[in-house]
């Protein structure tokens, strides 16, 4: 995407003033989108983000400058900018050479989406949209959209490399309404992958439109969750959003490395009951979290994060090498060039253990069970976090009961770690986007189903 | 700048050349700056500029969007033919419309001319003394997680076939501080912001005193026994959920089936002592334009007159769909994004009362100050909340200890029919969207759930 030569006259003007580490990174991508709702596609959206960014850093300091050119001229100024702000010294006699590194491609597009007609892939979301539609009676309004984009960048640094990728993605989403006239229940089914239209095609489409449907008109017919201290059974799946939340996040460099996680310092010692063993692995072929080349020209790495409950390893990008005085995990991520890269998850899921689902059930004896999970946010500083549950139902003498809406969970992290005492055999992963300082990025959470013996479910007080 | 509107003319005259339907260019462009400080060194600097070009056309009836942030020319026809591809795909009945533009247009201030005049080294030194000043507030106070300031440049132009061309240029200015305290053993963070549009709305002290204080008063702060229990929502906390749930108010969401305000146009949804209303047009309002998203002239609405839903808040589509006016409320979330429907400054009118007369007279239950995870605990259609929140005990009328880690539920729908009263405390939300509200005193007790 751009010439040896103006890379290297980049990197050498950005770092003319004292910085020790510069690099350029551009990005091209297109995405598409189409929607429907009332039964009509409603809206269809094409939009093309190219730009640059350039950013050095003078010891753990950074300094970050993005624009939309992306030819010599404005990527020079755009050095210009970051070697004004970094600083007033001289370098002299910088050696820079540049090669290119080859990133083995991860993620492929069999069939890229630009290929296959705009009226097919209409047709493809129509299947989901009435399948969710015609699921029962009670359904009010289904939204269901199908987004694709791809995603060319180009990277170089100080350090040499050069390396670019090109990544695919593709995303069916679809939300149903149900309603009896006074009250309305929504679901919720996103499938996603780092493919082509291939993943499409492969999908049934019908049954991911059902699955939405069958949410909302499940939560329909619910009472109100009791709130209060119980055990929590957690399906697998998406599930593991309570894991990227309550841990994954305090496990990143941009808290870890300043000192604001609550397992600052925690390597080597048991943070989680025995039976969790969790990782961080970007290097999962199609995975929708997983990247060939990190966006700032490293390999992606399978990162253990906890293994049988002692901390063994952080998720860690360039700055927090820096900071934390401990190697990249090419964890660097980030939205797109409006971003600085910084410490982001990828596929980061709890490992499968030995129990049984039917076993943890019986074993629960009375608690709730959070069959499908929501959002939910996390205060690193604190450990604090809390999600909603979007299906969830009783279970009363070790067997599922009623359905039950309006739960949410919340807690600190290293407590809820300490308190999953079963873990299942059954590992899934789900597709979610997360959202913190460098934008808003695919990432993949899992798990297979869990218990957590205790934790405080907010609801209705009995 | 000049490249924008280079570029913005010649896909003009494309247009009219090729296209055979109606169209129009929404363009903006801008330049942001960012600087963190940490110990008192620069950790993190950014200076940038952004553009971006979407363009839309309207063809037999429907409408097709593409953007692009290239404003290079030679991707002006792939730029076009996509939108015109786009819109072949549209098969909803709902007709919108490229605005043929307006007599006259107000102008609310929106650019605060003195902040061209703060260089980057003031912006850098203000965030410097926000972080001294924070370590300085007291002992506890360990570390600054952060100390910003954000300053940003934009400019907003809508071109289309029928010969409109608008243009508004706004600027802003925030500085924000993240102080951590720590007792030796647990460590809480707080966040103290301030901003707006000249020298005089950095106030350091004014910012550090509300992080410090926050991150203080919760320090091992503990929860309380689950109850339902009276409740008041402070100023900020309950412009969260105003910005939750402003969706109800919007004429597309009523129309579709999402928002339980449908049908309910002159009819009572909300307490007597409710009057919510929407006014671009106030001088630097955060969310105050000349003109909306499509053209429009901004104006002001009252949506909730003591208590009666007056209208809801329309674009151009809905509003031809109701057979009513646009209230100026067309908006996109971001240059790219198709037309939709958002507040300008939306404003819950206050009371008489302060915050401690209001506490003097719920007697006991909680003062909520924070309500946390809104995106995941809050039902934006159902109404349905269950959030982590943080607050004050209230005992007797008057503040006692702080308290965290419990969860307050309820349904929006609700609680606008439930407040008692509103206080004389207006907060204007600065980050998200503009709403303004004091806190206020609910009648009925809410589910507090905590030990």
């Amino acid at each position: 995407m751009v010439e040896k030569r103006v890379s290297e006259a980049v990197l050498l003007r950005a770092m003319s003033t004292g910085a020790d580490y510069a690099e350029l990174y551009v990005e091209d991508t297109t995405a598409e989108g189409v929607s429907m709702i009332a039964d009509c596609v409603d809206s269809a959206n094409t939009s093309r983000s190219k730009g640059a960014g350039v950013r050095v850093f003078c010891g753990t300091n950074s300094v970050y400058a993005y624009g939309n050119g992306t030819d010599e001229a404005s990527l020079l100024a755009l050095a210009d900018k970051v070697a004004a702000a970094a600083g007033t010294a001289r370098s002299a006699g910088i050696d820079l050479v540049l090669s290119d590194v080859r990133f083995e491609p991860l993620c492929r597009a069999e069939t890229a989406v630009s290929s296959v007609p705009k009226k097919e892939r209409a047709e493809a979301l129509k299947q989901a949209y009435f399948a969710a539609k015609n699921y029962s009676d009670s359904i009010a309004q289904v939204r269901a959209s199908l987004n694709s984009s791809v995603k060319r960048v180009y990277l170089a640094n100080s350090e040499g490399v050069i390396g670019s990728d090109e990544r695919p993605y593709i995303r069916l989403a679809v939300s149903s309404v149900a309603s009896d006239g006074s009250e309305n229940q929504s679901g919720f089914v996103g499938p996603g992958r780092a493919a082509g239209f291939e993943f499409i095609r492969g999908l049934d489409l019908e049954a991911a439109g059902r699955e939405a449907s069958r949410i909302a008109v499940t939560m329909l017919g619910a009472g109100k969750c009791p709130a209060g201290k119980m055990p929590v059974v957690m399906d697998n799946a998406f599930g593991g959003v309570v894991f990227h939340e309550a841990c994954g996040h305090a496990l990143e460099a941009t808290a870890v490395g300043l000192g604001n996680s609550v397992f600052c310092g925690k390597l080597g010692q048991k943070i989680a009951n025995e039976k969790v063993t969790a990782v961080d692995d970007g290097t999962i072929p199609g995975e929708w979290g997983s990247l060939s080349m990190s966006d700032e020209g490293e390999r992606t790495q399978r990162i253990t994060l906890i293994k049988d409950g002692i901390l063994t390893g952080y998720m860690i990008d360039k700055l927090g090498s820096r900071r934390m005085g401990m190697p990249s995990t090419g964890s660097g991520r980030r939205q797109d060039y409006t971003y600085a890269p910084t410490s982001r998850m990828t596929n980061t899921f709890i490992c499968a253990g030995n129990d049984k689902r039917d076993d943890i059930i019986a074993a629960t004896g009375n608690g709730l069970y959070a069959a499908k999970m929501g959002g939910g946010s996390v205060n690193p500083v604190t450990g604090e976090f809390n999600f909603s549950v979007m299906e969830g139902y009783m279970i009363r003498n070790g067997k599922i009961c009623e359905p039950v809406r309006g739960a949410t969970l919340i807690g600190k992290g290293y407590e809820v770690l300490m308190n999953i005492d079963m873990v299942s055999d059954d590992l899934v992963l789900g597709q979610g986007m997360c959202g913190s300082v460098s934008g808003s990025i695919p990432t993949n959470v899992g798990q297979p189903m869990i218990r957590i013996s205790e934790i405080t479910v907010g609801g209705e007080i009995e | 700048m000049s490249g924008l509107g280079r570029f913005c003319d010649a896909l003009l005259a494309y247009a009219k050349e090729h296209c055979d339907g109606e169209y129009e260019i929404y363009a903006t462009n801008g330049e942001s700056f960012r600087v963190e400080i940490l110990n008192g060194q620069i950790k993190n600097y950014s200076v940038n500029d952004y553009a971006g070009v979407s363009f839309r056309v309207k063809k037999n009836g429907k409408m097709g969007y593409a953007s692009t942030t290239s404003v290079e020319e030679d991707g002006i026809p792939a730029l076009v033919s996509a939108a015109e591809e786009n819109a072949a795909l549209i098969e909803t009945p709902d007709e919108q419309f490229i605005f043929e533009g307006a007599k006259s247009y107000p102008s609310p201030k929106v650019y605060g001319e003195e902040l061209d005049s703060i260089t980057a080294e003031e912006k850098i030194n203000f965030a410097k003394e926000l972080e001294k000043k924070a370590l300085q507030a007291d002992p506890k106070i360990i570390k600054v997680e952060g100390s910003t300031v954000v300053s940003a440049k934009s400019t907003v132009m809508i071109k289309n076939c029928h010969g409109m061309d608008l243009c508004e240029n706004s600027d802003f200015i925030a500085a924000y501080v993240v102080p951590i305290a720590s007792d030796g053993e647990r460590m809480n963070d707080g966040f103290g912001v301030c901003g707006g549009f000249d020298r005089a709305c950095l106030d350091a002290d004014k910012a550090v005193k509300k992080g410090v204080v926050e991150a203080i008063d919760f320090l091992g702060a503990g929860s309380v026994k689950s109850a339902n229990m009276r409740v008041i929502f402070r100023n900020s906390a309950f412009c969260d959920l105003i910005e939750t749930f402003s969706g109800i108010f919007s004429s597309d969401n009523a129309q579709r089936g999402l928002s339980m305000l449908a049908g309910k146009e002159g009819e009572k949804i909300a307490a007597d002592c409710v009057t919510l209303t929407d006014d671009a047009t106030v001088d630097f309002g955060f969310g105050s334009r000349a003109f909306d998203s499509e053209g429009v002239p901004g104006r002001r609405t009252v949506v909730v007159d003591h208590g009666v839903l007056k209208t809801l808040l329309y674009n151009l589509k809905t509003a031809h769909k109701a057979g009513v006016q646009s209230t100026g409320n067309a908006s996109k979330g971001g240059y790219s994004a198709p037309v939709g429907i958002s507040v300008n400054n939306f404003t819950l009118t206050p009371g008489e009362k302060s915050l401690e007369q209001l506490c003097e007279k719920m007697g006991d239950g909680i003062m909520i100050t924070e309500v946390s995870g809104l995106h995941a605990g809050a039902n934006p259609m159902t109404g349905d909340f269950s959030l982590m929140a943080k607050g004050y005990l209230v005992e007797g009328g008057k503040r006692g200890r702080a308290v965290s880690g419990v969860t307050v539920s309820g349904n929006f729908y609700e609680l606008l029919k439930d407040i008692e009263e509103p206080g004389a405390d207006t907060y204007h939300n600065m980050f998200g969207e503009a709403i303004s509200s004091p806190s206020v005193l609910m009648r009925s007790p809410l589910s507090v759930a905590g030990e």
